[in-house]
């Protein structure tokens, strides 16, 4: 797809393409414009914001502060936690639905009964909002939740999923991996439909085996769709925030303290903004680096 | 082309109605029909159902029990759990009558289609720029905009509102929407489209002497209007289920938009009440259910392709 | 592959797209509202305004004091209100208060005072009070209500923590729950009747001993009801240097230090003893919380403020009830402090608005906000007007208030300390060490404070 682009610079004459720069402008500048704005300007309100410390309540009364909000981040216990919480949230709910995504998809794709109501069901919580996924989940893990009433009829003793230590943090990668599955499910689901079926048929004929085809022929033949689903995940995952704010409010002991949740509280509750703004800067350098090295491990290259 | 790409130039047909069933299946699947495979297949259906539709059936049942009613019904676990037996509507009037809720579905809808609306106009006309005109620069340019793509929207929420405030326009619907129009996601999922529109068409109206807006109006868009439903879906989905923005950037009851408010009853403070939650939380995803099980399937494959990328 | 270059129509569609593009966005910016001060005219002889109100969700003022109150002025002063869920309210106002659109009055609680007034949120209110208003107004109120010798908000309604009892439940379980403040249990005592009187297995019981929480966000840690644990293991008329007396204030008396004051031996101790109300074999609560449990019946007790007796008379309930002290460890306390409403520094209107908030403050308003929905009033004067509150149940709150009361530690940073403490709480309800949480709490706190 992408060599029509190449064809159309060969051969451009100068004049011609200055004029297309100009018309190109013209389709651009609307969207630039707006993006400029209000993604652009606002990373560098957040850049300069990081730099001082304030209060929203009383702005005015600022004062410079240069790397301090910054070196605080790696001398502060409780914020070194928020990190490694949310880096383990992000490989958590990576790693666990890169392969189930990955096996609804091959399920999704045999003939089934009722599968479009399957595809239907696994597509809900994605198109479901965070809050109201969370507010479920938060009464289905409630210790009178609907789970543990469950456990109860099967003979099992009440499990505390939310205000446990080890059994909180799990818990909203459970509950945020069956959100997000729906989506890994559909673009693998893309990517198989795309394999050549003589590619399959071959390698029957060659005696292959379902696993050694899997493993062999399915899956590196899908590593693009995997790269988009890990870096969408994990942009996902950094992102989340709904968790710690609508069931947990980053307890037990810290362990579900997303940082972006952090972020909220520092700037609103803490009256920190300045500190808010250093840990935002972190996270959108963490954020784009992961992607950026996500993408360079999985060798591939994305055609801009 | 597989069944999925090539529908791209085919209009409503999904793939369930066209679409051979997976071939890796059907591979599988000769040979004797086991009973035990049947029944294991049958047992996965069911676990998959339950596990993704069960909690919803549990959230629109317990919408319309009063609170104790819940609590009396859950346990022990029984059906009466998940059908409510004496059904009450009082949670319901309470959210529509006593909080607004009608109020913060229609600011949801306005914020949404305004959203929409001006995403389409950007992303399409900056698609058809990215693919259609040779210019110099313009992978620097889909660089710039698609590292906007990994910007966590949440991390800016300070200083948007900053500038917000610097525009006089906190606490408007606007401002809830006017900063995600210009989308890195929705313009990346319309470059794919517009790349897959072969190139000859454009010559041919070139040759007919139609300029760029000519060629982007009557040549590409009619082609990729399938995914163009995929996209104005997406937008109204991002835009819908927005939490944090909305709840930094409105602060009157009156611009509430409808997850704020399902979240607000959440933790009201003293008196959090399950059935109240429960149907404000139905009421904030029913809207979205129905628009999505009528366009899934223009929606569901347009998506799909963005994977084969 | 067919395409259309026919123009007809196009233009016709991109006049409509532009046309709803602009209505909506009209639409969007229409809406946000204006507050506006008119001038003085013949009916209104000292002006009309619109007051912006931020409130607590459904509390003071309340739609019917307002009401009221533009009928009083003749439509002259009527109100724009906008409601914020409690957990929300502080990140309300630190978004709100230094914005184009602060609101003129603000509804919020009480120990808040000192950080709204030393950052110019609120407008001292000293020339708008009525003659002898000092002299009548409750003691803790006007120290709570103060910073730096003004007075910045006069309360509307006093609040204090009490033990609610299902009289049916505990006459079955063979218990007599004490009535007077003299008699009032020590934790150990209550905590045994809790457990005797709880049904079911010790953390998953079918009939509580004590309601899970519903104060706060509706989980544990609250400090307004659970840092009272940690207060009452103190000793205030212990030498001032004695931890005893340093955990009875939880806080130094400038504001500025926790350190030897939250963290001491006596409040890690009373953490222990809190911990095991949620875990272990002698839980009498749960950790995650049922709404209504005391309503519904399923609770032997509940420690809740005077706001659940009008409920509970509405409720009808099925069972008989009653309100005992509010247990101690070692010197009993209950926290005062309600939601209250102030002006805002910013105002434009402050004058209509100071009108507004003394007048519901004081007066016939302020005793019929008390009588109609139960709370205590701060004024002495109401107080001996309305018989409800001198007998029970209301009257052990109000004795509870007088004897026992004390504000939430004062410091400018409470948003912050608040936080902080109740996360800390939190974690020790759910299980973390005690000791390690209330360290914790104090080494984050500390570098706030002194800024």
């Amino acid at each position: 797809m992408s060599s029509t682009t190449t064809r159309l610079v060969r051969g451009a004459e100068r004049k011609r393409s200055r004029r297309e720069l100009l018309v190109a402008a013209g389709f651009l500048a609307p969207f630039l414009i707006i993006l400029v704005i209000f993604q652009y300007v606002p990373v560098g309100l957040l850049v300069k914001n990081s730099l001082f410390g304030y209060t929203l309540i009383n702005p005015d009364l600022q004062t410079f502060v240069g790397l301090e909000n910054f070196a605080r981040i790696f001398k502060d216990p409780t914020t070194l936690q928020t990190i490694l919480v949310t880096l383990i949230f992000a490989v958590g709910v990576v790693v666990l639905i890169i392969p189930l995504g990955f096996l609804l998809a091959s399920y999704l794709n045999r003939p089934l009964p009722g599968r479009g109501i399957l595809r239907t069901a696994v597509f809900l919580p994605v198109i479901t909002s965070s809050v109201v996924v969370a507010t479920l989940w938060n009464f289905l893990l409630a210790n009178e939740g609907l789970v543990n009433a469950a456990l109860n009829s099967l003979g099992f003793s009440t499990m505390s999923f939310l205000t446990d230590q080890s059994l909180a943090l799990p818990s909203i990668i459970i509950m945020s991996v069956w959100q997000q599955v729906g989506m890994a499910t559909i673009l693998y689901l893309g990517g198989l439909q795309s394999i050549p079926g003589d590619v399959m048929e071959a390698s029957t004929l060659d005696g292959a085996g379902g696993l050694k085809r899997t493993f062999l022929i399915v899956i590196p033949l899908l590593t693009r769709t995997t790269v988009m689903v890990v870096v969408i995940m994990t942009v996902f995952a950094l992102q989340s925030f709904t968790p710690a704010y609508v069931m947990t409010q980053g307890a037990p002991g810290g362990t579900t303290n997303l940082l972006v949740y952090e972020i909220y509280k520092q700037a609103f509750t803490l009256q920190d903004p300045g500190f808010a703004s250093a840990l935002s800067v972190l996270l959108l350098v963490g954020a784009i680096t992961i992607s950026l090295v996500q993408m360079r491990l999985l060798r591939t290259r994305w055609d801009y | 082309m597989t069944q999925l790409a090539s529908q791209q130039n085919d209009t409503a047909s999904g793939p369930e109605t066209t679409a051979p069933e997976g071939r890796l299946g059907r591979l599988k699947e000769r040979g004797p029909g086991r009973l035990w495979q049947r029944v294991w297949t049958s047992l996965v259906v069911l676990a998959i159902l339950i596990a993704f539709l069960l909690p919803y059936e549990w959230m629109f049942a317990s919408g319309l029990k009063t609170q104790s009613g819940i609590f009396a019904d859950i346990s022990p676990l029984s059906w009466k759990t998940f059908i409510p037996v004496e059904v009450t509507f009082e949670n319901i009037i309470e959210l529509f009558v006593g909080r607004g809720v009608g109020r913060a579905l229609l600011n949801s809808f306005l914020v949404a289609a305004f959203q929409v609306i001006c995403s389409l106009v950007l992303c399409t006309l900056a698609a058809y720029a990215l693919t259609r005109i040779a210019f110099k620069g313009r992978n620097v340019v889909f660089a710039i905009i698609l590292a906007t793509f990994m910007l966590p929207a949440e991390a800016l929420v300070v200083p948007l509102y900053q500038l917000i405030s610097a525009m006089s326009l906190q606490d408007t619907l606007l401002a809830v929407g006017v900063p995600w129009i210009a989308s890195a996601f929705g313009l990346f999922l319309l470059r794919q489209s517009f790349e897959a529109v072969p190139l000859e068409m454009d010559e041919a109206a070139k040759l007919d002497g139609a300029g760029h807006f000519r060629i982007f109006w009557s040549v590409i868009l009619p082609v990729v209007r399938v995914d163009i439903v995929t996209f104005v879906l997406m937008i109204f989905l991002f835009s819908w289920n927005g939490f944090l923005w909305p709840l930094v950037a409105i602060q009157s009851t009156e611009n509430t938009l409808v997850q704020v408010a399902v979240a607000q009853s959440v933790s009201p403070g003293a008196l959090p009440n399950w059935g109240l939650t429960f149907a404000g939380a139905s009421v904030a995803t029913i809207p979205l259910v129905i628009l999505f099980i009528f366009l899934q399937r223009l929606f569901i494959p347009g998506l799909a392709r963005t994977g084969l990328k | 592959m067919q395409y259309n270059l026919t123009s007809r129509g196009r233009r016709a569609t991109v006049m409509l797209t532009t046309l709803t593009i602009g209505a909506l966005a009209s639409t969007l910016v229409a809406c946000s509202p204006s507050s506006s001060g008119g001038a003085k005219t013949a009916e209104c002889p000292e002006g009309s305004a619109t007051l912006k109100v931020l409130r607590s969700t459904t509390n003071v003022p309340t739609d019917a004091q307002m009401d009221e109150y533009t009928k009083k002025t003749n439509d002259c002063v009527t109100f724009d209100v906008t409601d914020v869920p409690f957990g929300q309210y502080a990140d309300k106002v630190s978004v709100l208060s230094s914005s184009a659109n602060a609101p003129d009055i603000y509804g919020f609680d009480m120990p808040e005072t000192a950080n709204y007034a030393s950052k110019g949120v609120l407008l001292p209110l000293d020339k708008y009070l009525p003659e002898g208003w000092k002299e009548d107004v409750l003691p803790a109120t006007l120290k709570e209500g103060s910073y730096q010798d003004k007075v910045y908000t006069l309360g509307v309604q006093q609040d204090a923590l009490g033990l609610y009892y299902n009289k049916t439940l505990t006459d079955q379980a063979g218990i007599t729950v004490p009535t007077t403040l003299d008699e009032g249990w020590t934790w150990e005592e209550a905590r045994d009747a809790m457990l005797k009187c709880q049904q079911g297995t010790p953390g998953n019981p079918t009939i509580y001993g004590l309601a899970p929480t519903q104060l706060g966000s509706g989980t544990p840690g609250p400090i307004y009801s659970d840092l009272l644990y940690l207060r009452s293991a103190g000793d205030p008329k212990a030498p001032s240097d004695s931890s005893a007396y340093k955990t009875f204030y939880a806080i130094s008396p400038d504001g500025k230090q926790v350190d030897g004051w939250l963290n001491t031996p006596e409040a890690v101790e009373a953490a222990k003893f809190y911990q095991s109300l949620y875990e272990g074999d002698k839980a009498v609560t749960s950790k995650t919380g049922r709404p209504n449990a005391f309503i519904d019946g399923k609770a032997c007790f509940d420690m809740f403020h005077a706001g659940q007796v009008q409920p509970l008379k509405d409720a009808n309930v099925s069972y008989e009830w009653g309100v005992t002290p509010l247990p101690y460890i070692k010197t009993p306390i209950v926290h005062t402090g309600a939601i209250t409403i102030g002006v805002s520094g910013k105002s434009k209107q402050a004058d209509a608005a100071a009108k507004f908030v003394v007048e519901l403050s004081t007066g016939d308003m302020a005793k019929e906000y008390n009588q109609k929905n139960g709370r205590l009033p701060t004024l002495g004067s109401v107080y001996k007007e309305l018989p409800d509150f001198q007998e029970p149940p209301l009257s052990t709150f109000y004795q509870e208030l007088e004897e026992w009361g004390q504000p939430r530690p004062p410091t400018s940073q409470f948003s912050q300390y608040s936080q902080i403490v109740e996360t800390a709480l939190k974690n020790i309800a759910y299980g973390g060490d005690p000791k390690d949480q209330l360290d914790q709490a104090v080494s984050k706190l500390s570098p706030l404070l002194s800024r």
